[in-house]
């Protein structure tokens, strides 16, 4: 026999509309609370849902907000408190208390033992005590006129979420609206797309890398590569001979290297490459055929300049000769020049002594005369002659000095000069011709010397040098001829090697990369082939049926449930809607489940006519929105008797809306009646209706609690003493 | 929240679960799971439809399992862990492999 819980009391404190700690004795027994709106009668009802649940039912509050909710108005969030106290059968008590608005934790203890049990999650335990859970309390223990309203609206999913949440399935429900299996039917629909697009990409892919593969086998021969070379095993060899020929040339051309590192299998083939290219080129720089062809052509073209410069030099030098020779032969020996320059000179000189005596006696003359004017002597100071007769003779013989004569000597001294001038003009000819010779002489000796250097001789004659160098230049180009000859080779070996590389990147390798593109083509062809595809489709089918499966049984099982439910509890329904809804027409009401494109959607039917002649009706064409009302009130009221629980109460809150008088009578004889069989608490603010409860002995042996005078708390009154 | 009680000569008969949902949920079955999960008496009150349906896909081991982990995931985290598993048996071969052992061994 399990424990039966009553509801012994409700403290609370700052919670909504009660900021004063105010506590409710119900004494576990039938309780009516009254007063008008806005005093509190629905904050009771809220604060005992909130203090077992943490939450509202749905419809309230959608479980957020709390701070704003739940606190009074202008009392701390923390400081909110409800208690509950709850008794079995034996007087035993299980006291629950929560404080503040969420994340509180819990603490289990037993009070009689004093024992404290720390649990985590003692909302689970209380449950566990109570035997019930917060869609089972909201749909069979409080009921609200929220609930009751959704029955009568039209939405069909309205009243399918009322009636499947009053049944209980509603958390089943939410489970099989999750449980879809169309995600699966378009996966499948994907994945057939996608394998049918992949299918022609691979068919186009097949055909252009066999295409390739043609391309890559016709390099690969071109470079001398069979098929049989194709494969990695063989690429390893090959580079191993590619190595070993680099070793060769190198052995070939005398030129010490260090060991060529064999290829490794795991080495990238552009990097082995790279690393015997540089090899091929340092091999090529350390056999110094490239430094010693660049000397030789040095070598050569001096050879060539200064044979061409010796050939310059020597004609110079013998035309500078010939010329001074020409000169000489035409004007003579230096020597003769030398006497004729020398005597010029001296006739020069007899001519200005000449020419200066001249002028010296010119003067004298002159002289004389002016002083024999002057004085009036009579015999010249000179001569002794006779003053009379020298004077014209004077001016005869100055005349004379002053013109002819004068001229005379004066020519004869610019002639003399023209003379010498002209002897110095041949003589400075001939020294410059004389210059140049000895220039070009010295430049040939110069010249001459340089060759010997060039040549690594002591001595040559003039004659010798041109043979000597030709003989040179020809050695130097029997040199060049054989270096690059040499070279060459070296250029050839080299090439081949280079050539022979290349045949293997470019065709060996490239085959080599085809092939392994084909045969990862042809795994991905073979992990999308049909027989794949067609597993992958056919598991997504399989799991498409199973949630299908799970689905079906999922609505059966629910159908069952509610049905199972509904039957329990029919005869209880009726009972109470005959006696709730007085309409002498209808002789039963059934509740008629039909399924509308997968969606239950439940109607209250009523049933008028014979036994033999019936008719059904849709009761929400039928009935007032209070007979609906009070129809839903009897499903409520049997199904809530169906459940099976461990809370001995029925909370109903404000349950008279819509109610006419009779009904309102009615409901108070069918609650004082529950009353006998479990703890009934009574909202209201209806004096109709506190009066019908009284008519039915409700009130007989209950607690009366009269709330009034709200000043932020309401002024409590029981069997109307009034409390704190 | 605190939770008192006083039981003659018990301690706490009450009190099944010892350890937070979550982490019990991961060592037991999934239908234990569900019916000793956060509703508490949730699973018990649906207890007739849950087996009712564990027993009807009970001949396909698979399908069996599918629906073990659904219940757990509903239990776990509610209506979208359902859609989201089964979102994510559309893309993973072998889904089994991604969810807790114990949800494959149920016996439900």
């Amino acid at each position: 026999m399990p424990k039966r819980w009553r509801i012994d009391s409700l403290s609370l404190a700052g919670f909504r509309g009660i900021r004063e700690s105010r506590t409710f004795d119900f004494h576990v027994q039938r309780t009516l609370i009254h007063g008008d709106n806005g005093t509190g009668k629905s904050t009771i009802a809220l604060a005992l849902h909130w203090a077992l649940f943490g939450a509202f039912p749905e419809g309230i509050l959608q479980n957020v907000g709390h701070k704003e909710f739940v606190p009074s108005i202008g009392t701390p969030a923390e400081r909110t408190s409800v208690q509950v106290v709850l008794r079995d059968q034996g007087g035993s008590p299980c006291i629950v208390k929560r404080q503040g608005t969420l994340g509180a934790k819990t603490r289990l203890f037993s009070v009689q033992r004093g024992d404290v049990v720390h649990v985590d999650d003692a909302a689970s335990v209380l449950q566990g005590v109570l035997g019930l859970d917060q869609s089972t309390f909201a749909r069979a223990v409080l009921l609200q006129q929220g609930l009751l309203r959704s029955f009568i609206t039209d939405d069909p999913k309205v009243r399918r979420a009322a009636m499947d949440r009053m049944i209980g399935v509603d958390d089943v429900t939410a489970l099989y609206d999750a449980c879809k299996p169309e995600p699966i039917a378009r996966a499948i629909a994907d994945a057939r797309s996608a394998f049918a697009a992949a299918e022609a990409g691979n068919k186009a892919n097949t055909e252009m890398l066999a295409t390739q593969w043609e391309n890559a086998k016709a390099i690969a021969r071109q470079f001398g590569h069979g098929d049989a070379d194709l494969v990695p095993s063989k690429l390893k060899a090959l580079l191993d001979g590619v190595a070993q020929k680099i070793t060769d040339l190198a052995l070939r051309h005398d030129v010490k290297q260090d060991q060529l590192a064999p290829s490794a299998l795991e080495e990238d083939l552009h990097t082995v490459g790279s690393r015997f290219r540089a090899r091929l080129q340092s091999l090529r720089t350390a056999s110094g055929m490239p430094k010693r062809l660049a000397e030789l052509d040095a070598q050569r073209q001096r050879l060539v300049q200064f044979r061409k410069r010796w050939h310059d030099v020597t004609g110079e030098c013998t035309r500078r000769g010939e010329e001074l020779l020409a000169f000489e032969k035409a004007c003579g020996a230096e020597e003769r020049w030398r006497e004729r320059h020398t005597d010029a000179q001296d006739a020069l000189q007899r001519a200005k002594a000449a020419e200066r005596e001249a002028h010296s006696l010119l003067s004298l003359l002159k002289d004389a005369k002016a002083i024999i004017d002057a004085s009036a002597v009579s015999s010249c100071p000179v001569c002794e002659q006779m003053a009379a007769g020298i004077g014209p003779r004077l001016d005869a013989r100055v005349r004379a000095l002053a013109t002819a004569q004068g001229d005379s000597l004066s020519r004869a001294t610019r002639e003399a000069e023209a003379r010498v001038s002209e002897l110095e003009h041949q003589l400075a000819s001939r020294s410059k011709l004389a210059t140049s010779a000895e220039i070009a002489a010295a430049s040939v000796e110069d010249l001459k010397e340089k060759v010997c250097r060039l040549l690594g001789v002591v001595a040559l004659t003039e004659d010798a040098v041109d043979l000597r160098l030709q003989a040179a230049g020809e050695e130097c180009d029997a040199e060049v001829a054989s270096a690059k000859e040499r070279a060459d080779a070296l250029n050839d070996d080299i090439e081949a090697i280079h050539r022979a590389l290349r045949g293997i990147e470019t065709g060996v390798g490239g085959a080599i990369a085809k092939r392994d593109e084909i045969a990862a083509h042809e795994k991905r062809m073979k992990a999308n082939d049909s027989s794949v595809q067609d597993a992958w489709i056919a598991e997504l089918e399989r799991r498409a049926r199973s949630v299908e499966a799970i689905r079906t049984a999922l609505h059966d099982a629910r159908d069952s449930f509610k049905k199972a439910q509904l039957q329990n509890a029919e005869d209880r329904i009726e009972g109470f809607r005959q006696r709730l809804v007085a309409n002498p027409m209808f002789r039963s009401m059934k509740i008629d489940v039909q399924i509308r494109n997968a969606v239950d959607d439940y109607e209250f039917m009523l049933e008028a006519g014979s036994a033999s002649d019936p008719s059904r009706h849709k009761a929400r064409f039928i009935l007032s929105d209070g007979q609906t009302t009070a129809t839903a009130m009897a499903l409520f009221l049997g199904l809530a008797g169906s459940s099976t629980h461990n809370l001995d109460v029925l909370y109903v809150d404000d349950p008279s809306q819509a109610l006419d008088r009779p009904s309102k009578g009615a409901l108070a004889e069918v609650l004082a009646e529950e009353s006998n069989l479990r703890q009934v608490i009574i909202s209201t603010e209806d004096r109709d209706f506190i009066e019908a409860l009284r008519n039915a002995g409700f009130t007989n042996d209950a607690t009366v609690f009269s709330l009034e005078n709200w000043d932020g708390t309401p002024t409590v009154s029981v069997q109307g003493q009034r409390v704190k | 929240m605190r939770v008192t009680t006083g039981l003659p000569g018990e301690r706490i008969s009450f009190a099944p679960r010892a350890e937070p949902p979550q982490r019990s949920a991961c060592r037991r079955s999934a239908l234990e799971a569900f019916q000793l999960g956060r509703a508490g008496c949730h699973g018990g009150r649906l207890k007739p439809i849950f087996e009712a349906v564990a027993k009807k896909v009970a001949d396909d081991p698979q399908t069996a399992r599918l629906w073990s982990a659904l219940c757990l995931a509903y239990e776990e985290r509610g209506a979208p862990a359902v859609v989201q598993l089964i979102r994510r048996i559309t893309v993973v071969k072998d889904w089994e492999a991604c969810l807790p052992k114990e949800a494959g061994t149920s016996d439900a």
